[in-house]
């Protein structure tokens, strides 16, 4: 008889470690990369201080701050992508298929433009960055929303088409304010186009990875809302669920979570869509494993990227959205294609 | 000993969808301890009448009172432990078990971070014990027939352990011996359970055989409401549904039994 299953979902702990053993060796392949290539085992000895000074120099300034955003950056996109599905119910869901991951950069382009003088100065502190960057996404899934519900006509995919739509205006908007506005550091044009890591500064590891410990709290309170939004919207208010209020919170943690990512990694598209799918396939979503794997996931994705993105074609290194988008826009095809799984 | 207060009592309530309302200034009491049975057209209200209830649609005028509170001050979660209420198209991923779709009616009842406690467990394997799907608790819903899924849906309403329970056509495109079924279910948590149940039901003659109280709804009013007899008569039915039909006393049958007769 199936009742003799277990009768709790237990945390799927071997998946969780094959992802954390599968997440370390990315980094150690891509705390190896660089002008010159440090195998894996003089990458182990120069971060446990048993290498040369140099190696450990070279390891600690600049490639472990680069590893360490890709993983955070791809973390904070893919915790919001499986938010996201789970506010809207959609599986086609995601900050950049919604116009949010742009929206952010249209934020810090435009914060770029307005506070740089003549010379390429900022003229105010770069920390102000990532506020404009919760700004043009907040600002970016508002109108979203708003055109959604404004639309009398409202079917599963109607959100779905005025996000891409102003996703399309959005990326058009970053790459007119990078061509006619006087850009800060001109060296940063890849990452606001597609997303990049490669000029990560501890600094910057530091206020992402702040961002995220405080989102932690957040996610755990939203565990018991997420699971309920998985029912039908008039059911999960019968059961107690304060709807709109939760949608509405959830949906602010979704844009805090992509903006912050966006303000450090760049607008590294489909992460938020590749994570929560991938994830679905190891562990079931109402699993308390399943944010854990996504956010897994999602770190490797774009620390995989990057990686992949700079052994291509050197010495040229290619922006990591270019290599998620390479992966996220066919599986978003699928899902398209597919769409008796799209639930309304 | 005074009445208690009714189980519901709407005073110039007034609701719709976007401009529209379906009804306005509609004033309506329902008894508490009984089954009561929301009949009428299409686009009556009956529906709108019982999402106001369960405060799923916002009001545009007029009031609620549940059980002599306006239905305005409950919390979101004081209410779902008072009133249940299975929607009218529920959904929920295919791949959910029946089980972890039972548990999430206890959302009302769970701390956000505590786990499942004895409580919970205890609500949900009577829940399947009484919709007879303990033995379907592992299955996944989209693997379920159209019966069995209602039925863990219902499982899913009773596990919010509520005194009132709301259903809303929950015979919708179940087979006639399934929908009996849920009917029986319906009647024996009122019966052995003690629950309020208000249910909108299509069928007449299921109004006729199950509700010990009927309230008919017209154009967004309430054309009569009573027990069986009084309401559903041949003149009232004629009226309301614009058909001519017989109401017919089977012997041996305490229930009437409604036809409709072929026009012209």
């Amino acid at each position: 008889m199936v009742s003799d299953l277990p009768r709790r979902r237990v945390l799927r702990l071997p998946v969780l470690v094959a992802l954390v053993l599968g997440l370390l060796s990315l980094v150690v392949l891509g705390a190896g990369l660089g002008s010159s290539f440090m195998p894996p085992g003089r990458v182990l000895a120069a971060a446990l201080g048993q290498g040369s000074g140099a190696d450990g120099v070279i390891l600690w300034t600049l490639r472990l701050p680069r590893v360490a955003l890709a993983v955070l950056g791809g973390t904070a996109l893919a915790l919001a992508g499986a938010i996201l599905q789970r506010v809207v119910r959609n599986p086609l869901a995601a900050p950049s298929v919604l116009g949010i991951t742009d929206g952010a950069a249209i934020g810090v382009v435009s914060f770029l433009w307005l506070f740089s003088d003549s010379n390429n100065n900022l003229t105010v502190s770069i920390h102000w960055q990532p506020l404009a960057a919760v700004i043009g996404a907040a600002g970016f899934a508002a109108v979203t929303a708003a055109l959604a519900l404004a639309d009398p006509r409202r079917g599963p995919l109607t959100l779905i088409l005025y996000g891409v739509a102003m996703a399309a205006l959005a990326k058009a908007a970053v790459t007119l304010l990078m061509i006619i506005g006087p850009i800060y550091r001109a060296g940063q044009a890849m990452t606001w186009l597609a997303g990049s890591v490669g000029s990560a500064h501890w600094s910057d590891v530091a206020v992402l990875s702040t961002v995220l410990l405080c989102a932690l709290p957040l996610l755990v309170l939203a565990v018991r809302p997420l699971a309920q939004l998985r029912l039908d919207p008039d059911s999960a208010r019968a059961t107690g669920l304060s709807l709109g209020v939760s949608q509405v919170l959830l949906l602010l943690l979704s844009v805090l979570l992509t903006a912050a990512a966006v303000a450090f990694v760049g607008a590294v598209g489909f992460v938020g869509l590749i994570a929560p799918h991938a994830a679905r396939r190891l562990v079931a979503e109402g699993s308390a494993a399943f944010l854990p794997t996504v956010a897994l996931i999602g770190g490797a994705l774009v620390l995989g990227a990057d990686i992949l993105a700079r052994v291509i074609a050197p010495p040229l290194e290619l922006p990591a959205g270019a290599i998620t988008a390479l992966l996220g826009a066919p599986l978003f095809l699928f899902l398209l294609v597919r769409r008796s799984a799209v639930v309304a | 000993m005074p009445d208690p207060a009714p189980l519901f009592e709407l005073s110039r309530a007034s609701a719709g969808y976007g401009r529209s309302l379906v009804f306005e200034d509609l004033d309506l009491t329902l008894p508490a301890g009984c089954v009561i049975a929301l009949c009428g057209p299409n686009g009556s209200g009956k529906s709108t009448a019982l999402r106001s209830m369960r405060r799923l649609l916002p009001m545009t005028g007029g009031r609620i009172l549940l059980s002599g509170h306006d239905l305005k001050d409950w919390t979101a979660k004081t209410l779902a432990r008072t009133v249940a209420m299975l929607a009218q198209s529920p959904d929920a991923p295919e791949e959910m078990s029946v089980r972890d779709l039972v548990m999430l009616g206890r959302y009302a009842h769970r701390r956000p971070l505590s786990g499942a406690t004895a409580a919970d467990d205890r609500a949900c394997a009577e829940a399947l014990e009484a919709t007879g799907m303990t033995s379907h608790a592992a299955s996944a819903i989209g693997a379920l027939s159209g019966g069995q899924a209602q039925r863990a849906w219902i499982a899913m309403v009773l596990a919010q352990e509520a005194p009132t329970i709301l259903l809303d056509e929950p015979t919708n495109h179940l087979d006639i011996a399934h929908a009996l079924d849920v009917l029986e279910l319906i009647r024996r948590m009122n019966r052995e359970q003690g629950r309020n149940v208000v249910v909108v039901l299509h069928d007449l003659n299921f109004a006729a055989r199950y509700a010990d109280h009927v309230v008919l709804f017209e154009e967004g009013a309430v054309a009569a409401q009573g027990s069986v007899p009084e309401v559903l008569t041949e003149a009232t039915i004629s009226r309301v549904f614009g058909v001519d039909c017989r109401v017919l006393h089977p012997e041996g049958h305490a229930r009437p039994i409604i036809v409709a007769l072929p026009r012209g």
